[in-house]
């Protein structure tokens, strides 16, 4: 029993130094929308796509996916539950609302994007030319040694699917991948739970199929009974 | 539709054996030297050494294919890493070189001199690492250069390039 209260103990230190999130900015007066109700400030930022490009080794630009990232500051004293479920996103004048995606649903999405199809054929060609150079050395029927180079040519075909040759998998396109992507896109995320100090991290939404030119993002956060609602512009 | 052309470097065949046929002896009745003629080797002869060159082509429709290097150690992880042990990086020991299923990061540091560290174990000088290799996953990058470091979490993916620029950080106290 000692022994299994003290890896109770390890795990509990491992979960606590969790690596969830991003730093949060200074203040959330470094946000371009900030919001301050009874007792927290909620602050966020759209992240531009090439700004996601760079952050992110999951190419979250085509599978069009929206990267907010949304900063909470509670008063000294004050503990928030923040959940990401409590976001909503709003764009331009377009009256869907949509929720942010988990970090296990986009990496399987774009992994399943990603998987190739059935790329081999029958038709498949395979050409090998040869050739081989060496030297001999031997006795003729006179008793005369003799010795020199020879040659050979040759050209092997082959029709037909190769099946121990494995093709080379896509780009982001393995299991291996998906975990991966999955791990830093939670890594990244806005930490989720009770906190008393302030957390940032980013939010993923799809984006709207209707596009429009630098439309303004509504994100309302229903977090404390009231709601906070935030127009962060696009640019 | 994709094209392959790959090379056959030198494949050297160390012993090519070739015995002539075993004629039944005659004897010259003439006891004037034979004249100059090419004839089949009556005696057993050995044919030694060799270099075997070739060229393979390879033409198949779908994805674009790619060389294949397994690397000193052969293809992982159907084999065993004796460095396994060690406090090197998975890939020290084949140079972190290219395989298919694996994904690049490029580091772009002007500290050459720097050690760079994978989980915490060593994977080499910063100037020979520009370009490396990794499977796909999540890895602690480390940069470290006397008292100072740089670490980062990275996330490698398949065919895909991770582009690093680490800037060295004074460590404030020693760990």
């Amino acid at each position: 029993m000692r022994y299994v209260g003290l890896i109770c103990l390890l795990a509990g230190l491992l979960l606590a130094d969790d690596v969830s999130g991003i730093r949060p900015r200074e203040s959330s007066a470094d946000y371009p929308a900030h919001q301050k109700i009874s007792g927290v400030t909620v602050a966020a930022a759209v992240i531009p796509p090439d700004q996601v490009k760079k952050l992110f080794a999951t190419d979250l630009n085509a599978g069009g996916y929206i990267v907010i990232e949304v900063a909470i500051y509670p008063e000294a004293g004050n503990e928030i539950d923040v959940s990401s479920g409590d976001f909503l996103l709003r764009v331009g004048s377009n009256p869907a609302i949509v929720r942010n995606a988990s970090a296990c649903a986009i990496a399987a999405a774009l992994q399943r994007k990603s998987t190739p199809p059935e790329i081999r054929r029958k038709s498949d060609i395979s050409v090998y030319p040869t050739a081989t150079i060496g030297y001999e050395s031997g006795t003729d029927s006179y008793g005369r040694r003799r010795s020199g180079v020879y040659t050979a040519a040759g050209l092997g075909v082959g029709v037909g699917d190769d099946p121990n040759a494995a093709a080379p998998p896509r780009p982001a396109s393995t299991d291996r991948d998906r975990t991966t992507m999955e791990q830093e896109l939670a890594d990244k995320a806005l930490p989720v739970g009770k906190t008393t100090r302030a957390v940032a991290g980013y939010l993923y939404f799809p984006r709207p199929t209707a596009r429009q030119r630098n439309a303004a993002y509504e994100i309302t956060w229903y977090g404390i009974g009231k709601q906070v609602r935030l127009t962060i512009p696009a640019r | 539709m994709s094209a392959r052309i790959g090379f056959f470097v030198f494949a050297l065949a160390p012993l090519a054996f070739t015995v002539g046929q075993q004629t039944s002896p005659t004897k010259l009745e003439d006891s004037s030297p034979p004249a100059k003629v090419d004839s089949q080797s009556s005696h057993p002869h050995v044919r030694l050494g060799g270099v075997f060159i070739g060229s393979g082509y390879s033409r198949y429709s779908g994805y674009p294919s790619y060389g294949y290097y397994s690397g000193f150690w052969g293809r992982r992880p159907d084999f065993f890493d004796p460095f396994l042990l060690w406090p090197f990086a998975p890939g020290f020991a084949t140079g972190f070189v290219y395989q298919p299923n694996m994904g690049e990061v490029k580091i772009q540091t002007n500290n050459k001199t720097a050690w760079v560290y994978l989980d915490g174990a060593f994977a080499g000088r910063a100037d020979h690492l520009r370009s490396m290799w990794l499977d796909p996953g999540v890895y602690n990058f480390e940069l470290r250069d006397c008292n100072r470091r740089y670490a980062q979490r990275i996330y490698v993916l398949t065919g895909k390039t991770l582009k690093l620029t680490p800037e060295l950080m004074e460590q404030v106290g020693r760990p």
